[in-house]
């Protein structure tokens, strides 16, 4: 089978790998390129574990074809941080607890810092709605709109003091 | 056992420190059951049956073996006869003949996505390439789904060797029940005959999933000299080893099952279902190899929870006070024996002192995958019966459905149903507490109703094992056996850190593989912080112990002249009186007073108590499209104590959420060829963040005598009452009782206009 | 050693149909559960198999999970099932 060569920048970092023409974003990821902070938990775009940032746009990467990444910029769960300092909401997800199993947590992760990066004050039905293409089984949502509130709030804060 | 501490006492249990795991799950890094990669690994792939029961005439499986870099195939066949399996006792006490038919179908494909066949190849393109070329020839045989036809009189018989055990004298059995199971005091007909109040009524439920967001996997190394090591996320690798070490045939002391990161289980993932395919196919090709479910494949081979048809009939005397209830109930249980109907009949009526009462269940076979257990199996379905009729009730005789539920409720030193004494329970703490919250008095928006019920849980204990050894420099390391599912690394971090006397920074939990430490039951049945809690106190009890002894050696004192305070030996003999040495000036000399300071314990504690919940829902409907909308939730929970309690609170709102889901949403939809028609999370709709409120949580903290902190298990008791809080709350917004779930917008729109 | 107890033992369903062709109640006398474990193994053949996996014990209703524990005086042993979870 013919493999596609891709060329591709994920988190900053100039990547290449080969895959075929059907492979998903998510695939490469996880296979090619050994990230797998990126989940599949359908492979059809329902639950958002895979989500990630392409050119600036939110997607699940298990519904992107891994040849469509070819000269663009993709960011992953594990570029959030930026070394061991964690980006405020993954430390808020710590503090209010907002993760039990965890699986579902690098999407949410990655889906939220989308929505701020857009929307530095957003209501809480604006946070409900943006992750409503995210499931998470285990929390019932509570302590994860908290703690996506509390790290905009904080967020804003930052940006004042700057 | 002690009496749980004053909690002022507490130094650490009781706050909200980050969990020792968050970072690695915050940052992508954590390894789960999905992630996990051996060298020269193959990809694996499964054949499922496309037909609800089908007799497999033959298989062929050349073309697939004849697919480049394909490199074991192997069938029901391959798998040792289960004529031969080992029942064997104290570990795994599952039924492993079932079991291994339900991994992989022998001569009988029992339900649509039944396995039939496996590949291994150096792809996963490859393997799925030969399993379509895998060709099975059936006889497609009379399938039965729906309870209506499972349970009838007449219907299809699907297992020849099933028949309806726990008859009693005269009884009728039926071709589909393996059990039918009666539990009965006085004389509840006469009772009910004398009864002023009387509701009754019928009430469905399909079988839902667990719906835990990562997939089943498992990568399996059949190695040389005959011994299989495992790596899998699961609810137990200890149960997944017995499990797998019956299946096929080998000595438990030969299979070594490695712990991964799990993504959600809620009961569903305390059996196995690839592990024995994924070991087989390693050892035919000579490599290790993964297996992984899609998810259509979790949803047509996995769980579910039963589906239920219940008939309620509840008495009162005049004052309201439960004087009788009748109750009978199937349960389906899949294509295979067992079942929840034990459990709900246990927990119908459990919760309340009613001195007649007859509770009959059935388990039922259908044509589905063998269910498995969900979040306090049995109880929620049960309970949104009885519930759902108690507010029939309070309507009926004009009260508050709390204070209705007050005359009844049980209370310590009542009998249970199951012929014990209750301990100190908290259900009339709960209701007192929910009748005192805002929310239950508050007014009403235009469309709204509000729901109330209550609900309990046994708990469990059991089996654990925990070990506490400290770092020279004072570093104290807990090895436990239970998965960590939601938080339970930092509850035990905080029960070492409390007991020892040191900060909970100090303390750091590793979950073991089944060769690393001693046999602990599943992370489930909320047992994990009481068992595995107690096991992990009592190590660390030992460690103080030795380390009292460590420090009057170097005081040369007798131990008896060595107390313990807050994290530090301190020495009351007349020549050092008042002095001291931390735990890590001990542990630095543990080279010079008798070698490295380490205990390991097991415990099979059984002073667990139930929990229970009261919740209050308030729902909106939208008159035009019958789509309902929760707007408030309040969970009341009686937790003993709260080790840390954001976790508990995380136990209480995602019970309730996935309540609501079981209540307005969530259903298996075959159609009538038998086959799943939702096999996915589009049609087959968990809440998401959008269909919520936020879910307000009340702890009511009533301590267990039975454990040193006092604690309750608190994972299951909140799925069990938000089917009928919710239920009634449509109900009364829509002016009918609405008692098929779920409750979807086509039966609210029916339902408000004529239906 | 200590003198045998007579206990009253019930057994909850569904081990009485199980094991006991529907008789729940029995008089037994013995030191501790292994005791009457043993005996209700002698009623009815095959629980002492399945006991340890299946069954709980309360003696004067509370559980009491050892075994060995001296039953003393005690009045009333409860065979229950055990409760499994998710």
């Amino acid at each position: 089978m013919s493999r596609n060569h891709v060329t591709t920048t994920v988190n900053g970092d100039e990547r290449e790998f080969l895959c075929s023409p059907g492979q998903t974003l998510l695939d490469a990821l996880r296979d090619e390129l050994g990230m797998t902070g990126s989940k599949e938990g359908c492979g059809s775009g329902d639950c958002g574990a895979c989500t990630v940032v392409l050119d600036g746009e939110m997607v699940c990467s298990c519904l992107v074809l891994a040849s469509e990444a070819q000269g663009r910029r993709v960011e992953t769960i594990e570029g959030i941080a930026e070394g061991s300092q964690l980006h405020p909401v993954q430390q808020k997800f710590l503090e209010n607890a907002a993760l039990q199993c965890g699986f579902c947590t690098p999407g949410f992760i990655v889906a939220s810092k989308a929505l701020l990066d857009k929307n530095p004050n957003p209501t809480e039905t604006e946070v409900r709605y943006w992750l409503a293409g995210n499931l998470c089984r285990c929390t019932g949502y509570d302590k994860i709109v908290r703690a996506v509130m509390d790290a905009a709030a904080e967020l804003r804060q930052e940006r004042t003091a700057a | 056992m002690n009496a749980p501490e004053p909690k002022d006492a507490f130094k650490v249990v009781g706050t909200r420190p980050i969990r020792p795991d968050g970072v690695e799950k915050v940052t992508g890094k954590a390894i789960f059951g999905t992630d996990y990669k051996a060298a020269n690994m193959l990809h694996g792939a499964i054949v499922r049956s496309p037909h609800p029961h089908a007799r497999i005439k033959s298989i062929d499986t050349s073309k697939a073996e004849a697919v480049p870099g394909v490199k074991a195939v192997i069938t029901g066949a391959d798998f040792p006869s289960l004529e031969d399996i080992i029942v064997r006792m104290g570990e795994s006490s599952g039924s492993t003949v079932d079991i291994s038919t339900n991994i992989m179908a022998k001569d009988t494909a029992y339900y649509d996505g039944h396995a039939v066949a496996a590949i291994a190849a150096v792809t996963r393109q490859a393997a799925l390439e030969a399993a379509r070329l895998v060709e099975v020839d059936y006889e497609i045989l009379p399938h039965v789904i729906e309870m209506c036809d499972a349970f009838a009189a007449d219907a299809t018989k699907i297992k020849a060797a099933i028949n309806t055990v726990g008859l009693g004298e005269g009884e009728q059995g039926r071709p589909n029940a393996s059990l039918k199971f009666t539990s009965a005091k006085g004389v509840a007909a006469a009772a009910m005959a004398n009864a002023v109040h009387v509701v009754s009524g019928h009430y469905s439920l399909k079988p839902v999933h667990q719906g835990y967001i990562e997939p089943h996997a498992a990568v399996a190394a059949w190695k040389a000299d005959g011994k299989l090591d495992v790596w899998c996320s699961s609810q137990g690798q200890f149960d997944v080893r017995g499990l797998t070490a019956s299946v096929l045939h080998l000595e438990i002391g030969n299979v070594r099952v490695m712990p991964l990161e799990i993504g959600g289980g809620f009961g569903g993932k305390t059996t196995i279902y690839l592990e024995p395919v994924a070991a087989l196919l390693s050892k035919k090709s000579g490599q290790p190899v993964r297996v992984a479910m899609t998810r259509e494949e979790v949803f047509r081979a996995t769980g579910p929870a039963p589906g239920g048809e219940i008939d309620v009939k509840l008495g009162a005397d005049a004052d309201g006070k439960l004087v009788s209830a009748e109750i009978e109930f199937q349960y389906s249980s899949g294509a295979f024996g067992g079942g929840d109907a034990w459990a709900g009949v246990m927990h119908s009526v459990n919760h309340y002192a009613i001195e007649d009462y007859k509770v009959t269940g059935w388990n039922v076979l259908c044509n589905m995958p063998k269910h498995a257990a969900y979040r306090a199996p049995g109880a929620p379905q049960i309970n949104f019966a009885v519930e759902s009729a108690m507010n029939d009730l309070a309507d009926k005789i004009g009260i508050d459905p709390i204070e209705l539920r007050l005359k009844s409720a049980v209370k310590p030193g009542d009998p249970s149903m199951m012929g014990s004494k209750f301990g100190e329970i908290g259900l009339i703490e709960c209701l007192e507490a929910a009748k005192a919250h805002p929310h239950y008095s508050a007014p009403l928006g235009k469309n709204q109703a509000r729901g109330f019920a209550c609900g309990t849980w046994m708990n469990y204990g059991g089996p654990s094992t925990a070990s506490v050894s400290l770092a020279d420099d004072g570093s104290v390391l807990v090895t436990e056996g239970n998965p960590d599912i939601g938080g339970s690394r930092a509850s035990m971090a905080l029960m070492a850190a409390e007991t020892l006397g040191v900060p909970y920074e100090k303390v750091n939990v590793t979950i073991a593989d089944t060769s690393s430490i001693g046999y602990s039951m599943v992370t489930g049945g909320s047992r994990t912080t009481y068992a595995t809690g107690i096991a992990v106190i009592e190590a660390a009890k030992a460690v103080i112990n030795i380390l009292r002894e460590r420090a009057a050696k170097m005081w040369e004192t007798d131990v008896a002249n060595i107390e313990w305070i807050d994290g530090s030996a301190v020495c009351t003999d007349a020549d050092n009186a008042g002095k001291s040495f931390t735990l890590a000036q001990i542990a630095a000399k543990a080279g010079a007073t008798g070698g490295p300071i380490a205990f390991e314990n097991g415990v099979n504690p059984l002073q667990h108590l139930p929990g229970y919940g009261a919740h209050i829902c308030d729902v909106e409907v939208d008159k035009e499209t019958g789509n309902v909308s929760v707007v408030r939730y309040t969970v009341v929970q009686d937790v003993g104590r709260a080790i840390h309690p954001a976790y508990v609170e995380g136990q209480m709102q995602g019970g309730a959420v996935q309540g609501i889901g079981w209540a307005l949403n969530e259903a298996y939809i075959y159609n009538k060829d038998g086959r799943l028609d939702n096999a996915g999370f589009l049609d087959y709709r968990i809440p998401v963040a959008s269909d919520m409120p936020m879910i307000d949580t009340v702890m009511v903290e009533k301590p267990n005598p039975g454990h040193p902190y006092g604690v309750k298990g608190v994972g299951e008791v909140p799925i069990v009452p938000p089917l009928a809080a919710v239920g009634t709350a449509v109900s009364r917004a829509v002016g009918k009782p609405m008692r098929s779930l779920p409750i979807s917008p086509d039966k609210v729109y029916a339902a408000l206009n004529g239906g | 050693m200590e003198a045998d107890c007579l206990v009253r033992v019930i057994v909850m369903p569904p081990f009485d149909r199980e094991f006991f062709g529907g008789t729940d109640r029995f008089e037994i006398a013995a030191k501790t559960l292994f005791g009457v474990v043993n005996q209700l193994n002698e009623l009815g053949p095959g629980f002492a198999d399945l006991a340890d996996v299946r069954a709980a014990f309360a003696v004067d209703g509370e559980v009491q999970p050892d075994w060995s524990v001296p039953l003393g005086d005690a009045k009333e042993v409860v065979v229950m099932q055990k409760v499994a979870g998710g």
